[in-house]
């Protein structure tokens, strides 16, 4: 699968509703929707429910499950699903058994500190992909530059 | 000369979609047990517990396993969407992934 191609507006676009989020102290949950050229076009944030207690959480709703399925073009896949965290980067084992996006060589893409992070690109940001049915970290640098790519 | 069968497009959660032959008579159930098959045959989807919804205008109906196809309005060149039925959570609950 060739590297997904995240255009800079894009990643405003996400950086924009993650904090948005952030400023009320909660997370914000995202789909990054590409064509068949593996070229990002937006984000989309599907209705969802956002809590602090006993730790941060953000859950899709079932009406937010329904307008993923009823945004989608005939040539749009859902390439990635992004989310922010509070603090550090990281998959907790909840976000491991998100069944939101599972398929080979799908994306997870963890914000930190509120979508913050992305105001210095995709960098701070932890990355996973789908391998084998296991999330698989991917670190900045060539091996993340052959699944995902920020481009100008 | 016969008349060909009805064909429900499936797509999956992430937007992968395939096409079936569908008997009018043929369970939802049916229908999503086929598309989930051919789904993970093909690494576009892994297994879990799904739903199927038919896609109406911009409206999603969620259609009963143990309905029929034809009895829940379900016809040739419709589309139906796999949803997750297990929750979609983000969050801490103390455990890193393993």
């Amino acid at each position: 699968m060739s590297p997904l191609l995240l255009p800079v507006f894009v990643l405003e676009e996400i950086r924009r509703g993650m904090e948005e989020a952030g400023v009320v102290g909660v997370e914000a949950t995202g789909f990054v929707v590409a064509g068949e050229d593996r070229v990002a076009r937006h984000v989309i944030f599907p209705d969802q429910r956002a809590g602090r207690s006993p730790a941060c959480w953000v859950q899709v709703t079932e009406r937010g499950k329904a307008e993923l399925a009823v945004a989608l073009g005939a040539d749009e896949m859902y390439a990635a699903r992004i989310h922010s965290h509070p603090g550090y980067a990281f998959h907790s084992a909840v976000d491991d058994r998100n069944p939101a996006l599972r398929y080979e060589g799908s994306l997870s893409i963890v914000v930190p500190y509120y979508g913050l992070g992305l105001r210095a690109g995709l960098h701070p940001c932890a990355v996973f992909v789908r391998r084998n049915r296991k999330w698989v970290e991917v670190r900045p640098g060539p091996r993340r530059d052959e699944v995902i790519r920020v481009v100008h | 000369m016969s008349t060909p069968p009805p064909q429900v497009t499936v797509r999956t959660p992430a937007g992968a979609n395939a096409t079936f032959d569908v008997d009018p008579l043929d369970t939802v159930a049916t229908l999503m047990e086929r598309a989930i098959e051919h789904f993970v045959a093909r690494e576009q989807l892994e297994p879990g517990v799904f739903r199927l919804g038919l896609l109406r205008g911009a409206q999603i109906i969620d259609l009963p396993a143990d309905g029929v196809l034809g009895g829940e309005g379900v016809g040739d060149g419709d589309v139906v969407h796999l949803l997750t039925a297990e929750p979609q959570v983000d969050g801490f609950d103390g455990t890193l992934a393993a």
